[in-house]
This record gives C-alpha cells, structure tokens and sequence, in this order.
C-alpha cells in the first residue's frame, strides 16, 4: 500500500502540497488526473523519493519513500513522461538492468515486445518517443514491481498502441499490485481505471472508486432546462443540458469521466456528500 | 538503530550497477587511456625528450577534471530519475562513483603507464637501438595515489557542492584555501617572532625525510600535516560528498 501521511511539499516559497492525506491500495488501477501543475507529476515524484517532502511522510510498502532504499526500488517501477535510456540495445538492456529486479520474467519481457511490435536487437536512444514508451512499459511490467508508476503514459502513442497498452495493464493488475496512471488523456484510459483520484492546486479533491461513483452518481442528458436546477453540476450542451445527478434507482450507470472531472473540478465538496450518503437515503 | 548491511551493500549489486557505469562511461575513459597512452608511448622513445613521470602526473590531472563531472547526470532531470529509480541502494551508487573514479581511474592510468612506457622501452632497444636514458616508471605510487586522493575528494565534493562550472569552482575554492592557510601560517609565525616564542621553534630537516618540525614541542609537525591533508580531509571530504548526494533531489 501506498499511503501519504500530512505530506507538505512547495516549490521554493510557493507551496503545493499542504497536509496532503491519502491511500493507494493494491489490486487497483488508479487514475491521477488533474489539470495542467495541479501536482500530478510531483505527486508521483514525491511516491518514488525523487522529491523530499518537507513535511510528513509518504510511505510505500511500508517504508520511507525519502530514503529510496533498495527493496522500495526493486517493487517500484515508475516510467516519467520524459526520460532517458542509455545509447544500448533493448537486450543489452534487459542484461544489465534485469539483475536488478528479484522478480524479473525475461519470456514476459519477450513476449511483450513482441505484442508491442519491438525488437530486442534495436537500440533505445535511435527508438522514437512512442517505442521507447513502449519498451519502458514491456519492462516495467516484466519487472513484475508491485507498484507501477506511470506519467502520462499515452502520450506519443499511436491508436494501436494505446489500446495495447490498455489489455496489458488490464492483463497485469492482480491483488499484489498497484498501478497509478497520471493522465489528462481521460477518454483514453477511462475504461481501465478502477479507482479515480482527482487532483487541483495539491489538493486531492476526491478519490473512489469506479464502481462507487457509477452506484451513487447517475450522468445524463436532458431536453431544454428541464430540472437541470435540481442537479449537483450542470453544463449546456446544444438542445439542453448534460448533468450530474444522485443515483436514485442503485443500478450503476455509465460514467462520463470528463463531465465528473469538470463536475469536481468545481463542485466537489456537493459531489462527496453525495458519495457519502447511504444508498438508503436516495430510495423511492 | 540497526543498520541493515545486506540491504545497503550486496556484491552482486554493486558489479551490476560497475557494469551500467561502464556501459554509459567506457568513451571518455578509452579516450584518455588512449590518449596518454600514445603520449607516454612517444615519450618513452629516447628521440624524444618528455618525462614519462611528468604525463603520469598530466594523466591524473585529466582525471581530477574526470571526476568534476561524476555528478554530472544526476543535475538533468532525466538523467538523474534513470540513476535514483535504479534499485541499488544510496550507498551502492555513491561507492561506485566513488571506487570508479578514484580507483578505478587510477587503476588505468598506472596500466597504461606501464603498458605504453614498457612498449615505448621495447621499441627504443630492439627496434631503435638507443639505450642510455633514464626512462624507468615512477616507484611513488603510494604518495602520487595519496596526493591524488586528496585532489579527488576535494574535486569530488566540488562536483556535488556546485550545480555548474564545478571544476572552476572548486580550483577557486582550493587557491582561497591555500592563500588562507598560507596568510593564518605567516601571521603565526610573525606573531611568535614578535613574542620571543621563536627560540622554541625546531626547524629540523633530516636528509632522510625532509623537514620533521616547525611549532614548539612538536619534532613531526609535518607528518601531522600530511596526515591531516592526506586522510583527515579526504575522508571528511566524502563524508560530505555522501551526505549532499543522499539528500539530492531530482531537478524540480
């Protein structure tokens, strides 16, 4: 578990993050989102001890994240949305830096480039951003890391390989993992995700899950103005309006994950109390 | 609180993270062996007239200007999330800067002295036929290691201590030092002359081992000093080193 403990972290004076307090559990894919310097990759820093909170802790599988000690490093596998690779080929790689990870599955790794349509033999600083995402991804899973970090993972990736990447970590997510996906690409991911963590100004603005938020909010469309008043969130669109509204009925509905951002981005304090209310309270 | 040894330092991590080091660091390396090696080759001929003692001391002079840069990758952002999201331990990654560059640059500059020195004598007998100079391989290696240590602990904090331009920073920082310690040594000594203490002074210099004693009561006054020089600092110096590159944090 990843759990984040009145974490307070700033840049110089400016302070982004100000007792920040909450938890990742495994066997769930999260989605991090959050508008542009809302802290989503600062977030994922502070996870991986890259960056040194001032205040409070940031715990992973129990231990320090500042300290970036070894058994951390070895279940934690985090692909930036910048990064380097040495000028080496894929094996080459996999030879020097698989010793690393106890748990490292070589045929996985194979058999995932092979999915991703790379070779073993090309050379990761010729590769375009997109294949080295690809291979990062191929590697970070054979890793077999219990905690997979990823920033903005889609970005570069073609139409194919967005869905790949999509029935991979579908495929890889188990009850001793956890994956946190830092994305402002909701459309893309929104069907992987299971638990939705909401991000603005370093303040986490809500986090459930998927399932929670489909029971309890229903999303939909209506003609004219037509009790769009009675609603949590509102938004024209062209003949009426699409709102947000309690789930009366209990049967989960489809989440639209772009109204919901835009829905919390502005009344997410209304929106958890509606998640906070018994399912009782909306019958009949 | 415990420390856990086998969770700081493995052997097999260390080799792992020694040969990542070399798949990223071999150019510059091969580059300067060969370099002086060419160099020491050509001055070990006898129809030249360079010191091959004095390229050693140039050789490892490049190396201190090596290790301004050992630190180098951890400044870019990305450079330094591939070296700290490595699962090796904090102390593994500061040691194998550290081995990497101290001992193991020395290691190949002693190699490619001999190697060149001992192929540029072959060639000056058997091929060239001159014989007569002296073109033997230093026999100081233990003080040119230490003098070497000394300059690469204080280069190697340099490294860590300024974001840019460390090597011009941490020469600046070594010549104020020096005119530091010199200036606080000549008001000593002025101020001794002017109180009489200068009676009890011992300037001794022994044939064998040069000057023994300088303040009063003291008759190793200067292996005080080089001991202080040569191991107090160096390893106060690395102390320093290993604490700045713990706390370092990615470029924000």
């Amino acid at each position: 578990m990843i759990s984040l403990e009145d974490l307070s972290f700033g840049y110089g004076h400016q302070m982004l993050f100000s007792g920040l307090n909450t938890e990742f559990e495994f066997g769930r894919i999260y989605g991090l989102l959050g508008k542009n310097g809302a802290g989503k990759t600062t977030l994922l820093n502070l996870v991986c001890g890259l960056l040194r909170a001032e205040t409070g802790i940031c715990r992973v599988l129990d231990m320090d994240a500042r300290k970036r000690d070894q058994r951390m490093l070895q279940d934690l596998f985090f692909i930036p949305e910048s990064f380097y690779l040495p000028p080496i080929s894929i094996e080459r790689y996999r030879q020097l830096h698989a010793p690393f990870y106890a748990s490292f599955d070589s045929g996985e790794f194979y058999s995932h480039l092979q999915e991703l349509e790379l070779d073993r033999k090309q050379v990761l600083n010729t590769l375009s951003y997109g294949l080295t995402k690809r291979f990062l991804l191929a590697f970070g899973l054979a890793t077999r890391s219990r905690v997979l970090l990823l920033d903005e993972p889609t970005n570069g990736l073609d139409i194919p390989s967005k869905r790949i990447f999509r029935r991979l970590l579908a495929s890889s997510i188990n009850e001793n993992r956890v994956f946190i996906i830092a994305t402002h690409q909701i459309k893309e991911m929104d069907t992987i995700f299971d638990n939705l963590v909401f991000i603005d100004h370093g303040r986490i603005l809500l986090n459930r899950s998927l399932s929670e938020i489909s029971e309890k909010l229903s999303f939909r469309n209506i003609a004219g103005a037509e009790s769009a008043e009675g609603a949590v969130y509102h938004e024209a669109i062209p003949g009426g309006y699409s709102i947000i509204e309690a789930n009366r009925s209990g049967d989960p509905g489809v989440v639209d994950l772009e109204f919901l951002f835009n829905a919390v981005m502005e009344r997410s304090e209304e929106l958890i109390d509606i998640l906070d209310s018994k399912q009782e309270a909306y019958g009949d | 609180m415990a420390i856990n040894l086998k969770a700081r330092f493995s052997v097999r991590r260390m080799v792992g993270l020694g040969r990542l080091a070399l798949a990223d660091e071999w150019r510059p390396f091969l580059w300067i062996g060969m370099i002086f090696f060419v160099l020491t080759f050509l001055s070990s001929l006898t129809v030249f007239r360079f010191s091959p003692d004095f390229l050693f001391k140039l050789m490892l002079l490049a190396g201190i200007m090596f290790v301004s840069r050992a630190f180098a990758d951890i400044r870019q952002k990305e450079r330094g999330t591939y070296v700290f999201m490595i699962p090796a331990s904090v102390e593994e990654k500061f040691l194998i800067r550290l081995l990497g560059t101290l001992v193991g640059f020395y290691l190949l500059s002693v190699l490619v002295f001999y190697l060149a020195a001992g192929a540029g004598n072959f060639v000056s007998y058997y091929l060239l036929d001159q014989v007569g100079l002296d073109r033997q391989p230093p026999t100081d290696l233990l003080d040119s290691f230490a003098v070497f240590t000394f300059f690469h602990a204080l280069f190697f904090a340099g490294a860590l201590l300024f974001r840019k331009n460390n090597f011009f920073k941490t020469t600046l920082v070594l010549i104020a030092g020096f005119f530091v310690l010199l200036f606080s040594a000549g008001h000593y000594l002025k101020s001794s002359f002017m109180h009489g203490r200068h009676q009890q002074f011992q300037f001794y210099f022994d044939m064998e081992d040069g000057w023994q004693g300088l303040f009063p009561g003291s008759s190793s006054t200067f292996t005080l000093i080089k001991w202080f020089l040569l191991v107090i600092v160096p390893l106060s110096l690395y102390g320093l080193s290993y604490l700045l590159f713990k706390n370092t944090q990615i470029k924000k």
